[in-house]
């Protein structure tokens, strides 16, 4: 069931309904059989892929909870660990490396024949399974207690807000509010709802819009010179950023008017300054999910100086590869290494050299932005390409020059996508100074009214109501 | 189990209530009045791309409407076969679009005014499954703005979940042509007589066969569903009391066995339905098969249509003639 059909918006319609007319012992009973239901509308088997995993889980943290002794509760971590990455290595990674060692093996005449397994990767299964990692870790290391009641880990790893794509949610933070008395509370529901308003313009009226001329292109960059290569990554740019934060909107809105809170996953990246920024403000779930996971645990900047490097190096590489098995998912994730690393490396000699020039800080902060815009753009040119020949030829295309006419099938789609960013960007940049919620908070009801309605408006003109898959239910 | 009737609980959440039931009838009334405004320029936007056509065909009675695809629009001179026939012709073919939007169009016109003939230009998927009948509908989306008309409608929300709700919506008819409405607005008809649009000699590009032909099942998947809507075009406009005569021009491509076989079919049809069938293939007029006429395979250019056309009005008087059609012409 996606956000963008109209059988989610009536499944959520009736769901609130239901959710607060019922007394709370009903609620979580309520919200545990709409989960499931929300993720059986892809594919009614994969609930039991969900469900042994949530089970095998639950029972890692019970058990780990009756053992005082580190040894033998690290064995049921590492039980909970297996099942959680075996499953993800066999429905995502399996086939890449044996096509991978396959490739290998041909070069180097070994005749081996390797197994293909015909497996659908299950939505969500990268979302869900690293939730489930970080409350078995979180228990390991008793920063949160193992949950006694098998119904509130269920709701705990099957939320459907936030169940297909996130936020990644922690433990600590998200357990105790299945346990508290939702209320129906009119200010909150407001807020969720012109959330999910705002998250509804990103998706339809940006990213559909973008994604037309994007794949247009992507799908045969081949026919195409760099100037239109180059205007379809910036399009990407745009598009997947509305695309998936658009979807994080939504679910945060309708978690929101649910009476939960779900965690931040986005704070306007394109205006960061460097990579690493930009990394504390894209996918802010994920960024901290490894920077507690395995950043930390690889030992972090506690290392030498060359170790903490190859450590970020490492988590960048590593989240390549949890966004999808393919090449190009790890070379984006590499590139991202490569930029955080020389980001920290040469931070203190770009400040010198800053305050040498005596560059005044607005044009230094413009050029940061622009700069790290720039390189971000570069590896999206990896994460859309359908394979590393294509993103080579993006590339190859791109720098050397090939600057022809630029292709534009549809003028009018071409128009509709400029302008959907340069809407994007003004509420965008205001947001960065002031918070819009709180701005419309303090003007007058007409004012407010005729906000909403005018993104309603563009979003029936301008939208694309073509029911169209959000980037991230891939991984 | 006592239910919680939780919004009215409060005092707040009882005006929140009531505010929204209020937002919602303000967007209704936005929805309403700039979609009545909008459909106010629209509807007076005649010229430009194939979109606005239906506003011309609309717009006043004509005797005669050709309907069909691209190879309607390409081959017929309306001001030559008005010359000849002394009637007001309209040639209403589209690129891009096939039986379906042609059955729409006739519905539409046929609910607004009754032309004293149509002429479908047959195509051979017309009836066959080359394209998924979903895909040919989705192209129709064009027709929004007409959503109005209930057969229109019932094409529109055919197999799409939610599209009926979408479509009460007046600004959703409108989507995504809004520059294109602003730019045709202020067009004026500048080399297009009655929807052919001169687009004079073009050279010959080896594109564009028949769908047909491409498949490579060498068997013709004749399609039921696009059958019955062929007959229903027909029947409706016999109901009407308006003649319908079926037509097939000419192709620079011979005739392949496939397509032969569709057009035997076409006959049957015809016969059994009662409707003339005006056949001019490029085998039964040779000089149709010189590549200086068409602009690919399948599509004439100017000089084609300006040879082909006096040719069909020929053909259509000896049908007209014979079977009192039209009375005296």
């Amino acid at each position: 069931m996606l956000f963008n059909s109209l059988h989610f918006v009536v499944f959520f319609i009736l769901f609130v309904v239901f959710f607060y007319a019922l007394p709370h012992k009903y609620r979580m009973a309520l919200l545990l059989i709409s989960n499931y239901y929300f993720y059986m509308c892809w594919k009614v088997s994969y609930v039991l892929l969900l469900i042994v995993t949530t089970l095998v889980d639950y029972a890692c943290a019970r058990a780990m909870d009756n053992y005082t002794d580190d040894r033998i509760r690290r064995r049921f971590v590492y039980i909970s660990l297996l099942q959680n990455l075996g499953v993800l290595f066999l429905f995502k990674y399996f086939n890449f490396f044996m096509g991978t060692a396959r490739a290998v093996l041909e070069v180097t005449n070994i005749p081996i024949d390797l197994p293909h397994l015909r497996v659908i990767l299950p939505v969500a299964i990268s979302f869900y399974t690293f939730q489930s990692i970080a409350y078995v870790l979180d228990v390991y290391w008793r920063k949160v207690p193992a949950q006694r009641k098998l119904g509130y880990f269920m709701l705990y790893t099957s939320f459907f807000p936030q169940l297909v794509a996130g936020p990644i949610e922690r433990a600590h933070r998200f357990m105790p509010q299945f346990f508290k008395n939702h209320t129906f509370d009119a200010v909150r529901v407001a807020s969720g709802l012109r959330l999910m308003l705002w998250g509804f313009f990103k998706k339809l009226v940006v990213a559909d819009r973008l994604c037309i001329y994007v794949d247009s292109v992507y799908n045969n960059p081949g026919m195409h010179n760099g100037t239109t290569l180059l205007v379809a990554t910036l399009f990407f740019s745009f598009q997947i950023y509305c695309d998936f934060s658009g979807y994080t909107d939504i679910a945060i809105g309708a978690a929101r008017i649910l009476d939960f809170d779900l965690i931040r996953n986005f704070e306007r990246p394109y205006f960061s300054r460097s990579i690493p920024e930009f990394w504390r403000r894209w996918h802010i779930s994920l960024s901290t999910w490894f920077r507690d996971y395995v950043y930390i645990p690889l030992g972090g900047n506690r290392v030498s100086v060359p170790r903490a490097y190859l450590n970020l190096f490492i988590v960048f590489l590593v989240s390549g590869l949890w966004h999808g098995a393919n090449w190009t998912f790890i070379i984006w994730g590499g590139l991202h290494g490569l930029y955080a690393v020389a980001s920290k490396f040469t931070k203190d000699v770009r400040d010198k050299i800053a305050q040498w020039l005596r560059v005044p800080g607005l044009v230094r902060h413009g050029w940061a932005i622009l700069f790290t815009f720039a390189l971000a753009s570069f590896s999206w040119i990896f994460f859309r390409a359908n394979d590393l020949q294509s993103a080579m030829l993006i590339v190859t295309r791109i720098f050397s020059g090939d600057f022809g006419p630029l292709f534009i099938p549809a003028a009018d789609q071409f128009v509709y996508g400029l302008a959907a960013i340069f809407m994007l960007l003004a509420v965008d940049i205001f947001h960065e100074n002031r918070s819009i919620a709180a701005w419309l908070d303090s003007k007058p009801l007409p004012l407010r009214w005729a906000a909403y309605a005018s993104v309603v408006v563009v979003i029936l003109l301008m939208g694309i109501f073509n029911g169209s898959q959000f980037i991230y239910f891939q991984f | 189990m006592a239910v919680n009737l939780f919004i009215f609980n409060s005092k707040q959440n009882r005006k929140f209530l009531v505010k929204v039931l209020a937002f919602l009838l303000v967007l209704g009334a936005v929805d309403w009045g700039l979609g009545a405004v909008i459909g106010h320029f629209f509807r007076r936007t005649l010229y430009g791309e194939n979109w606005s056509k239906e506003n011309w065909v609309l717009s006043r009675p004509y005797d005669v409407v050709i309907l069909g695809s691209s190879r309607a629009f390409r081959s017929y001179v309306p001001s030559i076969m008005a010359d000849s026939l002394k009637l007001s012709v309209f040639n209403a073919g589209a690129n891009g679009q096939y039986l379906l939007y042609a059955y729409a169009l006739e519905q539409m016109i046929l609910e607004t005014y009754k032309p004293k003939l149509i002429l479908l230009d047959l195509l051979p998927n017309y009836v066959t499954q080359s394209e998924p009948v979903e895909q040919e509908l989705g192209r129709m989306s064009a027709l929004a703005p007409y959503a109005d008309y209930k057969e229109v409608r019932r094409l529109l929300t055919q197999g799409k979940l939610g599209e009926e709700a979408k479509l009460r919506s007046q600004l959703y008819r409108y989507n995504s042509r809004l520059l294109s409405l602003a730019e045709n607005y202020f067009k004026r008809p500048q080399g297009i007589d009655n929807g052919f649009v001169h687009i004079g000699k073009t050279r010959f590009r080896d594109v564009n066969h028949f769908a047909d032909d491409l498949d490579t099942n060498p068997r013709v998947k004749f399609d039921p569903y696009r059958i019955e809507i062929l007959k229903k075009f027909i029947r409706s406009a016999q109901a009407a009391g308006v003649p319908v005569v079926l037509c097939f021009s000419p192709a620079v491509a011979p005739s392949s066995a496939k397509i032969l076989e569709i057009l035997s079919f076409y006959q049957e049809l015809a016969n059994e339905m009662q409707v003339p069938m005006i056949k001019m293939t490029s085998e039964s007029y040779p000089e149709f098969q010189e590549r200086t006429l068409y602009s690919d395979v399948i599509h004439m250019n100017e000089p084609g249509a300006r040879k082909y056309t006096p040719l069909f009005v020929k053909e259509l008087r000896l049908v007209v003639d014979k079977k009192g059609l039209l009375g005296n012409i």
